[in-house]
C-alpha cells in the first residue's frame, strides 16, 4: 500500500512516515509512506500512484482545498490525520495504523 | 473552565481563523511570495560575501571592499528586485486557483506591475527602468496590480468577450490568442493610470502602508504575531503559515529595507523582519520549544517524556517541533500551552530590547530556517558573534520558563506510568 503524507514543508512529517512504515511491517502490512509539502504533492501524484493521502493536522484548515485538488485521481482516499495520532512515537503511530486500515477497508 | 477555554481555542478561534487565511487571494499572495524565498535566500547570501564577518584589515575583507559592486550584482538581480518575481508568482497562483492558464496570468501580472514604473532614457545606455521599486518596497504594489490583472482576465473570460480559435488550432496557440483581450485591457488601463494621469503608484501605496509597516517594527507589532502564532499552534494549526499569509508581505518590506541599508553600509533601520522571529524567538520551532525539548531529553523521570525528548531533540535542533507539539502533546494541553505562549513573549521582549539598545546587530539576511539556532542567528545578522550569545541566552531563558510546567507534566506522566504497572 502506498501512502502519502502532506504537511507544510514535507519535513516534519518524514519522521512519522518512517515510524508508520516500521509499525506496519510489525503488523504484517507492507506500507510505503512518503511525505511531501503542499507545494509538491500534486506533481508527485501525477507521476506516481498512491492509495491513500493523509493531510497533517497542522494544515487541516487546507484540507478542503487539498481534497478538491485530488478529485481527478480516481480511487485515491483523502483523509486527515487526527492530531492525537501524529507524532513519531510508537503508541500514537499504532493508532494511526489502525485508523488507516479502517479507512481502506 | 480550562476545558471551556481549550474548546473555544479549537472551535471558535483557530479553525475558523485559519480557514479565513485560505481565502483565495491571500493564498495566492502567500504562495507567490513563498515561491520567491529561494531567490531571496540565495541573493542575500552575496551580502555575506560582500561584508565577510572578519576584521576589516584581513585580505578577504580588503578584497571584498575593493570588488563590492561586482560581488553585489547577483543580489541586485535577485533579492533587490524580488517584487518582480513575486508578481509573477502571485499572478500564476491566482489564475491557477481560478482554473485559468497559469503562465498567461503570471505574465499579465508582470505586465501590470512593470507598468506602474516609468522607463527613462539614460545618456549612453538607452532605455532604463529604475530598479528601486521592484524590490521589497514595491511589494504591496506588486500584490495589488497582480490581483487586478488576474481579476480583469477572469471577468473578461467569464463574459465570453474573448477571441476563440477553431478547434483545429493547437491548445497552446489558442491559449495565447485567448489572452489577447485581457492583455489589451490591462495595458490600456495601466497606460491611462500611470502614463496619462501620472498616478504615482509607489509613492501613494507607500504612504498608505507606512503606519502598518512602522507599527510592525515596534515591540507591540512583534508581540501581536507572536501571540497569534502560538495560539494557532496551541490548537495544532501551523501558525506561521496562517499568520504569515497576512504578515509576510510586511516582513519582506522590513527585510528589504535592512538589506538595502547593509549593502550601502549604513545603519539598519528595522529590528523585526522575519529572521528576527526565526532566530531570536522561534528557537527550536514555534513556541521556543528548544527549552522544553532539552528538559525532556535530559531531566525527565518518566519514560514517555524522556523517550519523546530524545526523539524530538534532533529535529528540534533544526527548528522542527511537530513531534513535540503533537507528541507531548502541547496541543490543547492547558499546562504546556502557558509556557508555549509565555516563553516566546519573553524572548521577544529580551531580544527586541537587546537590538534596540544596539547590544546585538539587527538581522538582514534570510538564512534557511532549518539551521540550528546559534548558527542561524550568526548568519542572519551578517556574522555578529553577539547574536550567538543572545541566541544562547534565549535558549536558557526558555528552559527556565518551561521548567515548572515541565515538572508538572513529567510528574503526571510518571504517575500514569506507575498506575499502569500496578494494574
Amino acid at each position: 500500500m502506498k501512502i502519502m503524507f502532506v504537511c507544510a514543508g514535507g519535513m516534519s512529517t518524514t519522521m512519522t512516515a518512517k515510524k508508520l512504515e516500521e509499525v506496519s511491517k510489525k503488523n504484517g502490512v507492507e506500507m510505503t509512506v512518503n511525505a511531501f509539502g503542499t507545494s509538491g504533492y500534486l506533481r508527485q501524484l501525477e507521476t506516481e500512484h498512491y492509495d491513500v493521502l493523509l493531510v497533517a493536522p497542522q494544515i487541516r484548515h487546507r484540507f478542503d482545498v487539498i481534497k478538491d485538488s485530488c478529485a481527478k485521481f480516481e480511487g485515491l482516499i483523502v483523509e486527515k490525520i487526527p492530531p492525537n495520532m501524529y507524532a513519531p512515537m510508537e503508541p500514537m503511530v499504532k493508532k494511526l495504523f489502525d485508523y488507516i486500515m479502517e479507512k481502506v477497508k | 473552565m480550562m476545558e471551556k477555554i481549550m474548546l473555544w481555542l479549537d472551535e471558535k478561534f483557530s479553525t475558523p481563523m485559519a480557514k479565513l487565511a485560505e481565502q483565495r487571494h491571500l493564498r495566492a499572495v502567500r504562495d507567490g511570495i513563498v515561491a520567491t524565498l529561494p531567490i531571496i535566500i540565495v541573493g542575500s547570501f552575496f551580502l555575506i560575501i560582500a561584508f565577510p564577518p572578519v576584521p576589516a584589515d584581513t585580505a578577504i575583507a580588503l578584497w571584498a571592499a575593493e570588488n563590492i559592486v561586482t560581488i553585489l550584482l547577483p543580489y541586485r538581480l535577485t533579492m533587490y528586485i524580488m517584487s518582480l518575481y513575486a508578481a509573477w508568482g502571485i499572478g500564476y497562483s491566482l489564475s491557477k486557483s481560478y482554473d485559468m492558464d497559469g503562465v498567461s496570468g503570471a505574465n499579465l501580472a508582470v505586465v501590470a506591475f512593470l507598468m506602474t514604473m516609468v522607463p527613462k532614457v539614460a545618456e549612453g545606455i538607452g532605455w532604463v527602468l529604475p530598479m528601486a521599486n521592484m524590490g521589497g518596497a514595491g511589494m504591496f504594489v506588486a500584490i495589488i496590480t497582480s490581483i487586478l490583472a488576474v481579476e480583469l482576465m477572469r471577468i473578461i473570460y467569464k463574459s465570453n468577450f474573448k477571441i476563440t480559435m477553431p478547434e483545429q488550432v493547437p491548445a497552446s496557440v489558442a491559449r495565447s490568442f485567448e489572452a489577447l483581450t485581457p492583455t489589451a485591457v490591462v495595458v490600456v488601463l495601466m497606460t491611462l493610470i500611470t502614463f496619462i494621469f501620472g498616478f504615482d503608484w509607489h509613492g501613494f501605496i507607500a504612504k498608505v502602508m507606512a503606519p502598518l509597516v512602522t507599527t510592525s517594527d515596534t515591540l507591540f507589532g512583534v508581540l501581536v504575531p507572536v501571540i497569534l502564532i502560538t495560539l494557532f499552534w496551541s490548537a495544532g494549526i501551523h501558525g506561521v503559515s496562517v499568520v504569515g499569509s497576512v504578515a509576510r508581505p510586511i516582513w519582506t518590506v522590513l527585510l528589504d529595507a535592512n538589506t538595502k541599508a547593509a549593502a550601502e553600509g549604513i545603519a539598519l533601520p528595522h529590528i523585526a523582519p522575519e529572521p528576527f522571529y526565526q532566530w531570536f524567538i522561534w528557537i527550536g520551532g514555534a513556541g521556543s520549544t528548544i527549552g522544553l525539548v532539552l528538559l525532556m531529553a535530559f531531566a525527565s523521570k518518566s519514560v514517555y517524556s524522556k523517550s519523546l525528548g530524545r526523539t524530538a531533540l534532533a529535529p528540534g535542533l533544526f527548528n522542527i517541533n511537530e513531534p513535540l507539539i503533537f507528541g507531548a502533546p502541547i496541543v490543547l494541553n492547558p499546562i504546556l500551552i502557558i509556557p508555549f505562549i509565555l516563553a516566546p513573549v519573553v524572548l521577544a521582549i529580551v531580544s527586541y530590547t537587546a537590538m534596540a539598545l544596539e547590544l546585538v546587530a539587527r538581522p538582514f539576511i534570510l538564512a534557511p530556517w532549518t539551521l540550528p539556532g546559534p548558527i542561524g542567528a550568526f548568519v542572519a545578522t551578517g556574522g555578529d558573534w553577539r547574536a550567538i550569545v543572545l541566541n544562547i541566552i534565549c535558549i536558557f531563558i526558555a528552559m527556565v520558563i518551561y521548567y515548572p510546567f515541565f515538572r508538572i507534566y513529567d510528574n503526571k506522566q510518571l504517575a500514569l506510568e506507575k498506575e499502569e504497572v500496578t494494574l
